[in-house]
């Protein structure tokens, strides 16, 4: 039996804007399990950035049903879901998006700050997330004292600081030079082969040798599909799909 | 890492907004904490000086009075048709309806008598009736006068409390002080120094001698400048018999209604003009009253310009913050820790504005006071207020960050990060 950890049943999301709607998913069904790295690739405007969004808790999806671990997300009050996203998300957004008058510990401390652990047991979750992206060396520092490399692995240290099941990543590498590029992916290949999983989008088609499985989005349809299997890399097989995948 | 430091981190970060709110909020506290100090302290004053009258009713002869100006110069005025008020005045007093409620009466006639080249001003009055109606009159330490002594060292066993007991009215007085002999004077602390007077000293006023009583402590007022006799030994050697300049009262007006007892006293003197002490101050803090309202609505309109400010920086910080609240939401705040963040930084801003604006405020009380008041007014540091004062503008800056931060609260975390 799979250990299913995303579940998307035909969502459809439409923004309506002006007066006119536009349909971002167009029912999207998708299967992910636990401990695949799932590339996410497409042009800009084919809603593979809302797709994140909706798996990401974030926005409502015009319809259809998103089970993660199980748990029917927009089921959940908005409140409640913002601690879903606590316990089981960790964002790694476009441009790192660290908050910059705290330090790259402060940064990595953010999703602990409303959890009741410890003081002491939360600043030990930090530095082991920092260890984990070798950043502890830099742990005062603020972020515009830091490379885009290494503010990245700062965001990545926040994403698992609470040891989220999911990783959920937008474009992580689109603002670096090739070599950083590389050694994030690395890093995201390390995070997957501990047992995270995680979805990516990005326009790099070099990252998806990095990810156990590449799906393409196009108007709002999950219209090619690659499969491999958990562990390896890079993808290395290709599939048409009608849209539901595994 | 917790909320509060979140917030105290981003203000760190926006000094120069902050500060803009800061200063808002420090402008309004500190004009309602200095308009509060100088009529508090005005009003305190005003309330020592009635409660220094004993005399509360002045009695004075019926005059005619009339200004010349010439070329828009204006000269004293002149005084004419001066009528006189006498002892048999006194006598009408005594049978007034109300006469239980005139607890003292102090009458005065008052002329000037020439001494070694000088021209003196003496006052003929009953002494201890006068001491009764002026509380303030103390015999210089020298005399001894064992009432006097006897007041001082309790004042100085019972501090502040018997001090503003001993500045009113004090009956006592009128049986304690001893009466003046016909050829006694007493002399006023002035006068004394002009002349080197010391108690048991001799001297000659228009040709008699008397013998210095004692001498006046220091008063600041006319008292300073005056030779106080027996009013018959005055009335004698003015060559002004049975005659008075004034009569000074101190009446009990919770026995009789103050304008029963004037409307008396004004019936059984028709010929003299009988005024109200307590009236004219009264009507002097009727001004400060009115200056008091127009203070708290300036005070208001300012601090409220406070507020205006508070939410506008508020609201724009929010509106610059939103990519960051987008990324709070994201990673797993709730709206009412974003709420938490952004109220927590009102209450900083506005705690600081508080402490600073009452000190501000007290000290602008302190530099305004001689401009308004024409003295040095003291306006003291209190706790209370102190607190009232940090309070009020902590909740002022409270409610100025709770709008905006009720907006970043349910701030959508998905349009939040479009920003980004």
């Amino acid at each position: 039996m799979p250990d299913l950890l995303i579940n998307l049943d035909n969502i459809t999301k439409t923004y309506n804007s002006a007066g006119a709607s536009v349909a971002a998913l167009r029912g999207v069904s998708l299967e992910v399990l636990r401990g695949q790295a799932v590339a996410v690739m497409g042009q800009s405007g084919s809603g593979k950035s809302t797709l994140l969004s909706v798996i990401g808790g974030l926005t409502p999806p015009t319809e259809g049903k998103i089970l993660i671990d199980d748990i029917d997300l927009y089921s959940l009050s908005r409140e409640r879901r913002a601690d879903f996203r606590r316990e089981y998300l960790g964002f790694v957004f476009q441009q790192f998006q660290l908050i910059p008058y705290l330090t790259a510990l402060e940064n990595v401390l953010l999703p602990l700050t409303t959890t009741r652990y410890p003081g002491r047991q939360k600043r030990e979750m930090a530095m082991q997330a920092l260890q984990r992206v070798k950043m502890d060396q830099k742990q005062e520092r603020l972020p515009n004292q830091l490379s885009g490399g290494e503010q990245e692995r700062v965001a990545i240290a926040r994403a698992v600081v609470n040891e989220p099941p999911l990783i959920l990543a937008d474009e992580p590498t689109g603002s670096l030079d090739t070599k950083t590029a590389q050694e994030i992916m690395e890093l995201f290949s390390s995070l997957n082969e501990a047992g995270l999983t995680i979805l990516m989008v990005t326009h790099n088609p070099e990252n998806t040798a990095y990810m156990n499985r590449t799906i393409t989005m196009q108007d709002g349809l999950l219209s090619e599909v690659s499969k491999a299997a958990a562990g390896t890399k890079p993808a290395a097989a290709f599939c048409g799909g009608s849209g539901q995948l595994l | 890492m917790n909320l509060f430091q979140i917030a105290l981190r981003n203000l760190n970060r926006r000094k120069s907004k902050m500060l803009f709110m800061l200063l808002g909020l420090v402008l309004g506290s500190a004009t309602v904490v200095a308009i509060y100090s100088t009529v508090a302290t005005m009003q305190k004053e005003i309330s020592r000086q009635l409660a220094d009258l004993g005399a509360n009713i002045v009695i004075t002869a019926n005059s005619g009075e009339l200004s010349f100006q010439y070329g828009g110069i204006a000269i004293p005025e002149l005084v004419f048709d001066a009528a006189t008020l006498t002892v048999a005045d006194l006598d009408a007093l005594k049978n007034i309806p109300a006469s239980r409620a005139l607890l003292v009466v102090a009458p005065k006639l008052i002329g000037t008598v020439s001494a070694a080249e000088h021209n003196l001003v003496i006052a003929g009055t009953d002494l201890p009736a006068e001491f009764a109606v002026k509380p303030w009159l103390r015999f210089h330490e020298e005399h001894g006068d064992p009432a006097a002594e006897n007041q001082e060292n309790s004042e100085q066993e019972q501090d502040e409390v018997m001090e503003m007991a001993y500045e009113r009215l004090n009956l006592e007085r009128v049986t304690d002080v001893l009466k003046l002999e016909p050829n006694q004077v007493v002399f006023g602390s002035a006068i004394a120094a002009l002349l080197e007077l010391k108690a048991e000293d001799t001297i000659e006023l228009d040709g008699k001698e008397f013998t210095v009583l004692a001498i006046l402590k220091a008063t600041g007022m006319a008292e300073d400048n005056q030779v106080f006799m027996n009013l018959a030994e005055a009335q004698l050697l003015l060559d002004r018999p049975e005659e008075l300049t004034v009569i000074e009262i101190a009446a009990d007006f919770k026995l009789t209604g103050e304008e029963v007892l004037l409307s008396q006293l004004r019936e059984a003197l028709p010929d003299a003009t009988v005024s109200s002490v307590r009236q004219a101050v009264m009507g002097r803090d009727e001004l400060l009253s009115s200056l008091s309202r127009f203070g708290t609505f300036a005070g208001g309109l300012i601090l409220l310009t406070g507020i205006l400010i508070a939410v506008l920086t508020m609201s724009a910080a929010v509106r610059e913050r939103t990519r960051e609240i987008g990324i709070f939401r994201a990673i797993g705040f709730r709206g009412f820790h974003i709420f938490t963040i952004i109220v927590t930084e009102g209450l900083l801003v506005s705690s600081i504005g508080g402490v600073i604006g009452y000190h501000s405020g007290l000290l602008a009380a302190h530099l305004a006071g001689p401009m308004l008041t024409g003295a040095t007014l003291n306006s003291s540091w209190q706790f209370s207020i102190f607190l009232v004062s940090v309070t009020a503008t902590a909740v002022v800056g409270g409610l100025a960050g709770f709008y905006p931060a009720l907006k970043a609260a349910q701030l959508d975390p998905a349009e939040a990060l479009r920003f980004i």
